[in-house]
C-alpha cells in the first residue's frame, strides 16, 4: 500500500466533513455556556460512537462489550494520575495503550466466534471488566469512582499554561479530538483496508474467497474500535476529571450501539447526529421523569422496527448517494 | 504438466461419501468440465479444492506443494479463483465496487505492484469491460439480471489474475444469446489461465471442453476427451439411470 | 459454627439458587431453543413477575384480607400469567415483525428490557419490597435452624421442572415444540403453526422467568433492577451447559447455582462472578457446544 492510498479523497463529501467540524467549533461562539458544557461532552461521547461504528456500521461485527475499552482508556488514564502522579499527555497515552491491548486480547479471543456468540462473548468480558473495577475497589474505587484534580489537567509549554478544566478549553480539546478521529475515520474507510471491512460486512464468503484474510481484517476493525473507545475515556477522565465503574457497565456497552443506529450505522458522520439528538433527547427528558430510560427503549424497538438505517441512512438513500 | 492434483481426497458427510477417493489430475492451460448427475459430489468436490470444504481424507497438491492445509484465502492467494454456485456478490455494493475490490486484492498481494488509485480504477474499468458490465458500473449488484450477476461474478474472477479458475454451474439461468458470448470468453480466458468448469449444459461441455472428468456417487467414472466421452456407455447409463 | 455444618449450610442456599435459577434459565434456553431468539430482555419478565408478585399479593391481603398463604397462590398464578401476557405482547408487536432476525432481536430485546424495567420503576417505584412467606415454619437441623420456606422452594422448583419435562416430552405443544426446534421449515411445511408455537413459547420462557421470581420474592425482595443478575446468570448457565440443550441447562443450572453458592458464602460474591463470567466467554470461544452439550452437526 503507498502513501497515496491514505491521501484524503478531496471530493465534495471531504468538504461536507470539514464543514461539519467547522460548524461545531462554530458552536462554541454562539451557544450559552451550559450548552457548550453539554457539547463538550458529547463531543467525546462522539469520538466513542465513532469507533463503535467502524465495528458494527462498516465491519458488520455487533459487539455488546464496548464499555471495557472505554473503561480500560478511562481508568489507563486515571489511575496512572492518581496513583502515578503522571501528567496529562503521559496519562492520556497510557489510557490509549490499555484500551490497545484489552482490545487486542479480546478481539482476538472473541473474533473466534460469529454472530450471536460474539455478542455474548464481548459482553461477557466486559461484564468481567465491570467487575474487576469493583472488585479492586481499593485502587479503583468502585461504583463510586474517585476525582481527578485540577493540577492534573493542566497542559504545560514552557511559560503557557492550558487549563483544560476551564469551559472554552475543555470545549476546544473535545472538538481537536473529534476533528482528528473524525477524519481518520473518512479515510479509513475508503481505504483499502475499509472497503475490505464493507466486503466482509457484506459478504465474509466472498471476501474470502477474494483472498482476504477475515480474521485479520475483523481484527483490524475490532482494535481501531476500541482505540477511539480509548481515547474517548482517557479524554473523558481528563477533561472532566472523574473515573467511575458506572462507564464499564452495560449500560456504556448498549449506549454507543443506540447512538449509531439513531444517526445510521456505516454513515461517517451518522454518530455525529445520533449522539447529539440522543443526548439532547434524553436531557430534556430527565428534567421531566425518573423515568427517561424508557424512551430509549421506546427508540430502540421503534428504530430496529421502522428505520433500521438511521437519519443518515435513510438520507443516503434518498439524496446523498455514495456518502462515505 | 499436472497442475493441481488430488490424492485419495475425499469428504464424508456422517454415513454419506459425497467424494470417495478421487484422484484427479488437472493439467496446465487446458479447460476441463466436470460433469456428473445431480448428487455426484461435484459441486463438494471443487469446494475441497478451492479450500471452502475441508476434506475428511486425502490430499491437494497445487504444483506438487501440499495445500490440503492451506485456507481458502491463501489459496486465492496462490492463484486459485472460484465463482458460486449460487451467485455471491456484494449485492448492496455497485458493479465497480465489486469488482475494485478483487482487483485490490491482487494488487496488495502482487509484490512490487505498486497499488495506486488511478491503476486500482483503471483495471477495474477494463475488467469491467472484457465482460461487458461497463455501462453498469454505478448499478447495485443485487439491481442486475440474474446473467448479469453471474458476468459480475466472473469478472471478479478473472480480476484475482488467476491461474486456475473454477466456475462452478456458470451458465444456469443464462439466455441462449449469453451462452454463446460466455463461450468466446471462456476461450479468451483459457488462453492465460487452467479453466476448471463444472457444467450441467452438455452443449456448453462439448464445445468448449478439452477433456472431461464424469464423476458419479462420490468417484470418477471416466475421463477422456468430449468425443471418448460421449461415446462412453457407463457415461449412459450413469446419466439415462438417475437423470 | 465448624467447618462441614457451614458447608451444609453453603449448600442449602447454593441449592436453593440453583432451584430458582435452572427455572430462569430454562426459561431463556426454550426460547433460544426453538425459536434461536437471543432475550436481552429475560431478567425483565423475571423483575416483572416478581414486582406482580408483590402486587398481587398485597392487594389480595389488604383488600381481601386473606391469609398470606392464600394471597401466595394467588401471586403465584396470577403472577407468571400477567408477564406471559407481556410477553407475548411483545412477540407479536415486535418479534414477529422482525421476523426474529437474530441481530435485529437482540437490539430490539434491549429496548425491550428499558421499557420494562422503567415502567416497573414509574409504576411500582424505587423501593424494594418483600412478600410475605406463605408459612413461616422452621427446619430445627442438629447444628442450625433452617427456613422450610428455603426447603419448600427447592421441592416446588423440582416440581416444576417435571411438569416441564412432562409437557415438552409427553403432550401435543411438546411435540410441536421440539419438531419447531429441530427443523422450522419442515415443521411449516407438514403445517405446524409456526408463528403461533414461537409466541407461545416466547410466552412460556417469560412465564418461567416468572414463576422462579415468585418463588424467590419471601427471600429476596422485589426490586425494579433485580432482572440484571437473574439475566446474567442465566446467560451463564446456557452458555455452559450448551445453547438450546435442556439437559445440559438443568446440569448447568445445578452448578452454577451450587457452586455460586458456595463461593459467595465462603468468598466474595464480586469474585464469584468474575470467575463465572470468564469462564463462559472461555467456553463460549473455545467450546461453543458449552460444556455438556454434544458436538454441533
Amino acid at each position: 500500500m503507498t502513501l497515496s492510498a491514505l491521501m484524503p479523497v478531496l471530493d465534495r463529501y471531504f468538504w461536507l466533513h470539514i464543514a461539519v467540524i467547522a460548524a461545531l467549533l462554530s458552536l462554541l461562539f454562539v451557544l450559552p455556556e451550559y450548552h457548550s458544557g453539554i457539547m463538550a461532552r458529547v463531543m467525546v461521547l462522539v469520538v466513542y460512537a465513532l469507533g463503535y461504528n467502524l465495528l458494527f456500521g462498516y465491519t458488520g461485527l455487533l459487539s455488546l462489550g464496548h464499555a471495557l475499552y472505554f473503561s480500560a482508556g478511562m481508568y489507563g488514564a486515571g489511575l496512572a494520575i492518581r496513583w502515578l502522579d503522571w501528567s496529562l499527555f503521559p496519562a492520556f497515552f497510557s489510557g490509549i495503550v490499555a484500551a490497545t491491548l484489552v482490545a487486542l486480547v479480546i478481539g482476538s479471543l472473541a473474533l473466534r466466534t460469529i454472530g450471536v456468540a460474539f455478542m455474548i462473548v464481548t459482553m461477557m468480558f466486559a461484564q468481567t471488566g465491570y467487575l474487576l473495577i469493583l472488585y479492586f475497589n481499593e485502587y479503583t474505587r468502585g461504583d463510586e469512582g474517585f476525582v481527578i484534580g485540577q493540577a492534573a489537567r493542566l497542559i504545560e509549554w514552557g511559560s503557557i499554561t492550558v487549563d483544560l478544566s476551564a469551559p472554552d478549553n475543555r470545549y476546544l480539546a473535545a472538538w481537536l479530538v473529534l476533528s482528528l478521529c473524525l477524519l481518520v475515520k473518512l479515510i479509513l474507510v475508503r481505504s483499502p483496508t475499509g472497503r475490505v471491512w464493507i466486503g466482509l460486512r457484506e459478504n465474509e464468503e466472498r471476501a474470502r474467497l477474494l483472498g482476504f484474510n477475515p480474521y485479520r481484517y475483523k481484527l483490524s476493525a475490532f482494535v481501531i474500535s476500541g482505540i477511539y473507545a480509548g481515547i474517548a475515556g482517557a479524554l473523558y477522565a481528563i477533561l472532566f476529571g472523574y473515573a467511575g465503574a458506572t462507564f464499564a457497565s452495560i449500560q456504556y456497552s448498549i449506549l454507543p450501539l443506540l447512538w449509531v443506529l439513531l444517526g445510521g450505522a456505516g454513515v461517517v458522520l451518522g454518530p455525529v447526529f445520533g449522539t447529539v439528538v440522543m443526548f439532547y433527547l434524553v436531557d430534556y427528558l430527565s428534567e421531566q421523569t425518573s423515568a427517561y430510560m424508557l424512551f430509549v427503549g421506546v427508540v430502540l424497538v421503534v428504530l430496529v422496527l421502522v428505520a433500521p438505517r438511521g437519519i443518515l441512512g435513510s438520507l443516503r438513500r434518498r439524496l446523498l448517494h455514495g456518502l462515505p | 504438466m499436472s497442475l493441481l492434483q488430488t490424492q485419495n481426497l475425499s469428504c464424508h458427510f456422517g454415513g454419506i461419501k459425497a467424494v470417495d477417493a478421487v484422484n484427479f489430475t488437472l493439467n496446465a492451460g487446458e479447460i476441463r468440465a466436470i460433469i456428473g448427475p445431480n448428487g455426484a459430489g461435484k459441486s463438494t468436490f471443487v469446494s475441497m479444492l478451492c479450500g471452502r470444504q475441508r476434506p475428511t481424507d486425502g490430499r491437494i497438491l497445487l504444483k506438487s506443494t501440499d495445500i490440503t492445509d492451506v485456507s481458502a484465502d491463501k489459496r486465492t492467494a496462490l492463484g486459485i479463483a472460484y465463482t458460486f454456485q449460487i451467485t455471491s456478490v456484494f449485492s448492496q455494493l455497485n458493479c465497480y465496487d465489486n469488482v475494485e475490490l478483487a482487483v485490490q486484492g491482487r494488487l496488495m498481494r502482487q509484490s512490487g505492484s505498486r497499488m495506486t488509485r488511478q491503476r486500482l480504477r483503471e483495471e477495474t474499468c477494463h475488467q469491467l469491460e472484457r465482460v461487458g458490465l461497463a455501462d453498469y458500473e454505478a448499478t447495485l449488484a443485487t439491481h442486475l439480471s440474474y446473467g448479469h450477476q453471474r458476468l459480475l461474478e466472473l469478472a471478479m474472477g478473472l480480476s484475482l489474475d488467476p491461474e486456475i479458475l473454477m466456475l462452478d454451474e456458470p451458465t444456469q439461468g443464462f439466455a441462449e444469446s449469453e451462452i454463446d458470448q460466455f463461450g468466446i470468453l471462456i476461450k479468451q480466458i483459457a488462453e492465460d489461465a487452467t479453466v476448471l468448469l463444472i457444467e450441467h449444459n452438455m452443449n456448453v461441455v462439448m464445445s468448449l471442453a478439452d477433456s472431461i472428468t464424469v464423476l458419479d456417487q462420490g468417484r470418477i467414472l471416466a475421463e477422456g476427451t468430449p468425443q471418448d466421452i460421449a461415446s462412453n456407455a457407463a457415461v449412459q447409463t450413469a446419466y439415462l439411470g438417475t437423470d | 459454627m465448624d467447618f462441614w455444618p457451614y458447608l451444609l449450610l453453603a449448600s442449602l442456599e447454593g441449592a436453593v439458587m440453583a432451584a430458582v435459577l435452572a427455572l430462569t434459565a430454562l426459561g431463556l434456553s426454550l426460547v433460544f431453543g426453538v425459536m434461536r431468539v437471543v432475550n436481552v430482555a429475560h431478567g425483565e419478565f423475571f423483575m416483572l413477575g416478581a414486582v406482580l408478585a408483590w402486587w398481587f399479593s398485597s392487594v389480595s391481603t389488604q383488600w381481601f384480607g386473606i391469609s398470606p398463604a392464600l394471597a401466595f397462590t394467588v401471586a403465584f398464578i396470577m403472577s407468571p400469567l400477567v408477564t406471559a401476557a407481556v410477553a407475548l405482547v411483545a412477540d407479536r408487536l415486535v418479534l414477529k415483525r422482525l421476523n426474529y432476525q437474530p441481530e435485529a432481536t437482540i437490539v430490539a430485546t434491549i429496548g425491550i428490557l428499558y421499557i420494562i424495567q422503567q415502567l416497573a420503576l414509574t409504576f411500582y417505584g424505587p423501593d424494594a419490597r418483600p412478600v410475605v412467606a406463605p408459612f413461616s415454619y422452621r427446619v430445627q437441623l442438629p447444628w442450625f435452624g433452617y427456613s422450610g420456606y428455603k426447603l419448600f422452594v427447592i421441592a416446588a422448583a423440582v416440581f416444576l421442572l417435571g411438569l416441564v419435562w412432562f409437557l415438552l416430552s409427553r403432550t401435543r405443544a411438546g411435540l410441536l415444540m421440539r419438531a419447531t426446534q429441530q427443523d422450522y421449515e419442515t415443521a411449516q411445511a407438514f403445517g405446524i403453526p409456526v408463528s403461533r408455537v414461537y409466541a407461545g413459547v416466547f410466552a412460556f420462557g417469560a412465564m418461567l422467568a416468572a414463576m422462579a421470581a415468585v418463588l424467590i420474592v419471601p427471600i429476596q425482595q422485589a426490586h425494579y433492577l433485580m432482572g440484571l443478575d437473574p439475566l446474567l446468570l442465566s446467560f451463564i448457565v446456557v452458555i455452559i451447559g450448551g445453547l438450546g440443550s435442556l439437559r445440559g441447562t438443568l446440569i448447568a443450572a445445578l452448578l452454577i447455582g451450587m457452586s455460586d453458592g458456595i463461593i459467595s458464602v465462603f468468598f466474595s460474591p464480586t469474585l464469584a462472578k468474575i470467575l463465572a463470567t470468564t469462564l463462559v466467554a472461555m467456553v463460549l470461544v473455545f467450546r461453543p457446544q458449552g460444556l455438556f452439550g454434544d458436538r454441533p452437526q
